[in-house]
């Protein structure tokens, strides 16, 4: 999947989970630049994440994902 | 003789420790904070430091050896050495609890069965430590953090003492890097610091301590209390808990400043959240933080399958963890219920909400933020005076006597001049001087104009009658801090 796909369909599921429609994501977007992106919506993030990817987080994956961009990157390496 | 952030011995030990640490040389402040910290906490009882130190040594040891272990030996050690750690809080908090918790539960369907007491005071600070033992732990079976080859950083970063009674929880990764370079305090460190503690001896002296009678009276009388009467209290024992707790935790937050070591921030003027999930923000910040990163998150991933249900279990299981570690009682467990069922709406309403805030562009107008962070306040306030209550049972009288009985407002002045005009009139002064800040720090860009003037006569002057306000009409008799009681 190219680069430009995933930005398209996480753009999508961010805009979705955390009620902006007119979101603009970016690479170094966190949960601290959305003030509905929190605790509680971020493992529904990840889930709807993993169900549009077909990538499969672990608890420990999750530590690392500081950012956007942290999240593509993963996506990019755990699909073809 | 106990000591804490407001008796005597405290104003002649912190001046002894931030001379002796600024004229140690570097490589002897560990050791000399160390042992402050456990004659600061010798102080409280002799016993409970060496529960503290057991509790440390269990700690730096199992944190050694879940490095050492590969994959699935390390989540045993790591279970093996959460359950030691906690196992001194359960024993010391929930014992009894548990033990009349089964006894009830037995003696509904007529069976006489209960464990033995046991005589225990649950040692200060305990609740605090352990949660920081724990996400130690924790940070090093993630690798977020190595083990600290150094015992007596580890024992500094359990023992600290401005946050050992009551918190803020602290992190690992925060302090130990503090922990190992312990500088020597610069001026700005000591004068924000100084000023951070003044801010939390008014809050906590002059506000919560004189909204405690009031809370007191109340709940001696509460057969005689008018339903308007018990809602004042209700609203003003949120406050005095604010005040009594955020200040325990400014007067933390400025010792520790004053030594060079920052620790996080534990209240961030909670009454202007306009949702439960924006007060779990600014109320009790480092709990919430700790009990997110090691409760939730693990819960809530667990059950992702199970999409936006799953979260709403981990909020639910969070809070009632919350509840419990506050205390072994119902109306602990109760208003963690509260809390977490009003997260899960708020959850699953959110899209529904904001859609309607943005079509009619309510989130500009002064009223319904006012009102947004009124219910809040509400919400809040009723379901924390149930921790006032000593059971169940009193907190539905509590309940029923507020929403059932009088509500004429004459009552209030009764009830005020039972309590003594002349201390609510004290009490009313001091919370308006604890607002005019919190609004001017909520909504004002600018640096206070008190505090932070660039006018050295105008900064001098606030300190002196903030000084004088305290020495005035500050409570020194009010009793500990209500978190000593967690």
């Amino acid at each position: 999947m190219d680069r430009d796909t995933i930005i398209e369909k996480l753009t999508h599921i961010l805009r979705d989970s955390l009620g902006y429609n007119d979101l603009v994501v970016t690479e170094t977007m966190s949960a601290k630049d959305v003030d509905t992106w929190d605790s509680l919506s971020h493992f529904q993030i990840i889930k709807k994440i993993e169900d549009t990817f077909s990538v499969k987080f672990k608890f420990k994956d999750l530590k690392g994902l500081k950012n956007v961009g942290d999240i593509i990157r993963f996506i990019e390496s755990n699909t073809l | 003789m106990k000591m804490s952030f407001s008796s005597l011995e405290f104003l002649l030990f912190f001046p002894l420790v931030i001379v002796g640490y600024n004229l140690l040389p570097q490589r002897f402040r560990l050791l000399f904070l160390l042992l402050s910290s456990y004659v600061f906490y010798l102080f409280q009882h002799p016993a409970y430091a060496f529960i503290l130190l057991g509790v440390t040594i269990v700690t730096f040891f199992f944190a050694k050896w879940i490095n050492n272990r590969t994959d699935r030996k390390r989540k045993r050690m790591l279970a093996v050495g959460v359950c030691c750690i906690l196992l001194p809080l359960l024993v010391f908090k929930y014992y009894n609890g548990f033990n009349q918790l089964i006894f009830s539960l037995f003696d509904r369907i007529g069976i006489n069965v209960s464990f033995p007491s046991i005589d225990l005071l649950l040692p200060v600070g305990m609740s605090f430590y352990t949660f920081m033992a724990i996400g130690y732990l924790v940070d090093v079976y993630y690798d977020e953090v190595q083990p600290e080859t150094n015992f007596c950083s580890v024992a500094l970063f359990l023992s600290f003492f401005p946050y050992l009674l009551s918190g803020p929880i602290e992190r690992s990764n925060n302090m130990f890097p503090q922990i190992r370079q312990l500088q020597r305090s610069k001026p700005n460190d000591i004068s924000k610091g100084l000023k951070t503690m003044l801010w939390g001896y008014f809050m906590k002296l002059c506000v919560a301590d004189r909204i405690k009678p009031l809370v007191d009276v109340a709940f001696e009388n509460l057969d005689v209390c008018t339903g308007s009467i018990l809602a004042l209290v209700s609203a003003l024992y949120a406050i005095e808990l604010y005040a009594d707790f955020g200040g325990y935790s400014l007067i933390a937050i400025g010792s520790a400043r004053c030594l060079g070591i920052n620790i996080i921030e534990n209240f961030r003027r909670p009454f202007f959240a306009t949702s439960i999930s924006e007060l779990w923000h600014r109320w009790h910040i480092s709990l919430i933080n700790w009990l997110t990163e090691y409760i939730f998150s693990p819960v809530s991933f667990s059950l992702k399958k199970l999409g936006g249900f799953g979260v709403a279990v981990a909020i639910i299981i969070t809070f009632l963890i919350s509840g419990l570690w506050h205390g072994a009682k119902m109306t602990f467990v109760i208003w963690g219920l509260i809390n977490g069922i009003f997260l899960c709406y708020e959850m699953v309403t959110r899209k529904y909400r904001l859609s309607i805030e943005s079509r009619f562009h309510l989130t500009r107008n002064p009223l319904y933020v006012f009102l947004r962070c009124f219910f809040v306040f509400v919400i809040f306030s009723l379901s924390t005076i149930l921790c006032r209550c000593d059971s169940l049972a009193q907190g539905k009288v509590f309940m029923s006597s507020m929403f059932f009985s009088n509500w004429e407002t004459d009552y209030i002045l009764r009830f005020f001049t039972a309590v003594g005009r002349m201390k609510v009139f004290i009490m009313i002064i001091a919370l308006i001087i604890l607002i005019t800040k919190e609004c001017h720090d909520e909504f004002s860009s600018k640096r206070s104009v008190l505090f932070e003037s660039h006018n050295s006569v105008i900064r001098f002057f606030s300190y002196f009658v903030t000084i004088v306000f305290i020495l005035l009409f500050g409570v020194f008799s009010g009793g500990q801090y209500i978190y000593f009681n967690f």
